[in-house]
């Protein structure tokens, strides 16, 4: 038994998940440190700092790509923290489809960062690096295809700049699948709200766009787009909206959850769709909660 | 509580946390430490005060053996007055023969002081015997002053007193501020 195992043991850090253990929330990972939390726009990255007791420290945006930032910022955000942890959220060449059938084995997860043509099957592209999230009734799965070159990528100006990538995620879908684990796994619990047959879910994020439609139990409908929308404008989400819209009433749920808490963004969702039950399901820095507690 | 996807590669093993049972470990470690700590500071405090004590009761040890040997040094004084008392005693009783002898000599002389208006007073008394010759008695007998005629008269009261004392070698001297006389006094009721 080596020293530092001794000590993790006196201190019950043998007993928290290991900072990089992918498989723990942040929040249990680091509960008294300062972490950094990013996200890599196609042509931004926005950064903000998780306090000890996840309260939100200071933050910034800079334009350029992130191994520019990184070679700018790297110091002062290595300082940002206490150990140099980073959550990351990356918020461009992503793909998010639904799929159906996808293998549910137990392990899937491990599995499917291992290797993923063992749960995607025919579905499978190399040189993509996949998440998923499966309808806990159905057999419908959200698939998160992202570069593979790009999560290389990140991950080396960090290192460069001597910062440990904890978690990479991204944020789009981080959102979208808060939204839904809110909406299945506590909104159908018994004594509570049912969960709708039929809803819509409009995820923003950083101009990052997914649409998701369930019918009668079951999701039927994606569409996602990266950096589609102009920071404060979503009227470019009309095109892939209204299609989505024949033949569905007005009166099922519309749930609106965008990362800037802008009312704007809200209203123009509003003037989209008159006569629609919209409910904005954001909480407060909706993105930063996610990445920097779940 | 949902965990956010992570699509990083891995490059370190991780190894999960450990099961909450086993937080009883160093929860023991703890509460070992605690205890020693504990039980020291306690320990400490007890010897201290047992220090403090053993002083203290060396303190009265010592002064009651001091106050020992001062009563043992009355009870030897005592002793030794008790020998001197004892001694007092057998003297009292081994010189009753004699003592009829002083109190003559010395009623003898402070009547002549008186009546006769001398001036005599014993200086020294000193009556001895031996145990060779108890029917002698040594008679040493200083008076100041250097009246001889309360002398005589004190000589001639040991004569016709009851016990009527012959006198064998006397000597007397004479100067201006004392009488000096010795002799050998035997009782004439004494049958050599």
């Amino acid at each position: 038994m080596q020293l530092v195992h001794l000590k993790n043991l006196l201190t019950f850090a043998s007993f928290r998940p290991e900072p990089a253990d992918p498989a723990a929330a942040w929040s249990t990972r680091f509960p008294n440190k300062r972490t950094l939390l990013l996200n890599v726009n196609r042509n931004t990255v926005n950064w903000q700092v998780m306090l000890k007791g996840g309260h939100l420290g200071e933050g910034g945006t800079e334009e350029g790509t992130l191994q520019e930032i990184t070679e700018m910022y790297g110091d002062e955000w290595k300082g940002m923290t206490d150990d140099g942890w980073v959550s990351v959220s990356i918020n461009n060449r992503f793909i998010l489809s639904l799929e159906s059938n996808l293998s549910r084995k137990k392990g899937y997860e491990d599995l499917l960062r291992s290797n993923p043509k063992a749960v995607l099957g025919s579905k499978f592209e190399r040189g993509k690096v996949y998440a998923v999230r499966h309808h806990p009734e159905t057999n419908s799965s959200l698939l998160l295809a992202c570069e593979e070159v790009l999560v290389k990528e990140t991950q080396d100006a960090l290192k460069k700049a001597d910062l440990n990538v904890g978690r990479l995620s991204c944020g789009l879908f981080a959102m979208l699948t808060d939204v839904l684990y809110r909406l299945h796994e506590t909104g159908g619990k018994e004594g509570e709200n049912e969960v709708p047959a039929n809803y819509l879910v409009i995820a923003v994020c950083q101009g990052s766009v997914c649409l998701l439609k369930q019918s009668e139990g079951q999701w039927t409908e994606l569409r996602s787009r990266s950096a589609y929308c102009e920071p404060g404008d979503l009227s470019s989400l009309r095109q892939i909206l209204q299609p989505m819209l024949t033949d569905w009433d007005p009166q099922n749920p519309t749930l609106f959850v965008s990362d800037d808490n802008d009312p704007n963004s809200l209203e123009q969702i509003r003037q989209m769709l008159p006569g629609y039950a919209i409910s904005d399901v954001s909480s407060d820095d909706q993105l930063w909660s996610i990445i920097g507690k779940n | 509580m949902l965990v956010c996807h992570d699509l990083k590669f891995e490059n370190d093993p991780v190894a999960p946390p450990l099961s909450n049972g086993l937080r009883v470990i160093p929860v023991l470690f703890y509460v070992a430490v605690a205890g020693c700590a504990f039980f020291a500071a306690y320990f400490m405090i007890q010897k201290n005060a047992s220090e403090r004590a053993r002083l203290a009761q060396e303190r009265v040890t010592a002064e009651e053996k001091k106050k020992i040997a001062q009563i043992q040094m009355k009870h030897n004084e005592l002793e030794g007055d008790v020998k001197k008392a004892n001694s007092m005693i057998e003297w009292v009783k081994g010189s009753a023969p004699i003592q009829r002898l002083a109190m003559t000599i010395n009623n003898s002389v402070m009547k002549n002081s008186i009546e006769l208006g001398g001036d005599s007073t014993i200086r020294t008394l000193k009556l001895s015997r031996t145990p060779d010759s108890p029917w002698q008695i040594k008679l040493g007998l200083t008076l100041n002053g250097s009246d001889t005629e309360g002398l005589n008269q004190t000589l001639e009261d040991l004569g016709s007193g009851p016990e009527e004392y012959k006198r064998f070698n006397p000597q007397r001297s004479v100067d201006d501020t004392s009488v000096v006389y010795t002799a050998t006094l035997i009782r004439s009721t004494e049958r050599l």
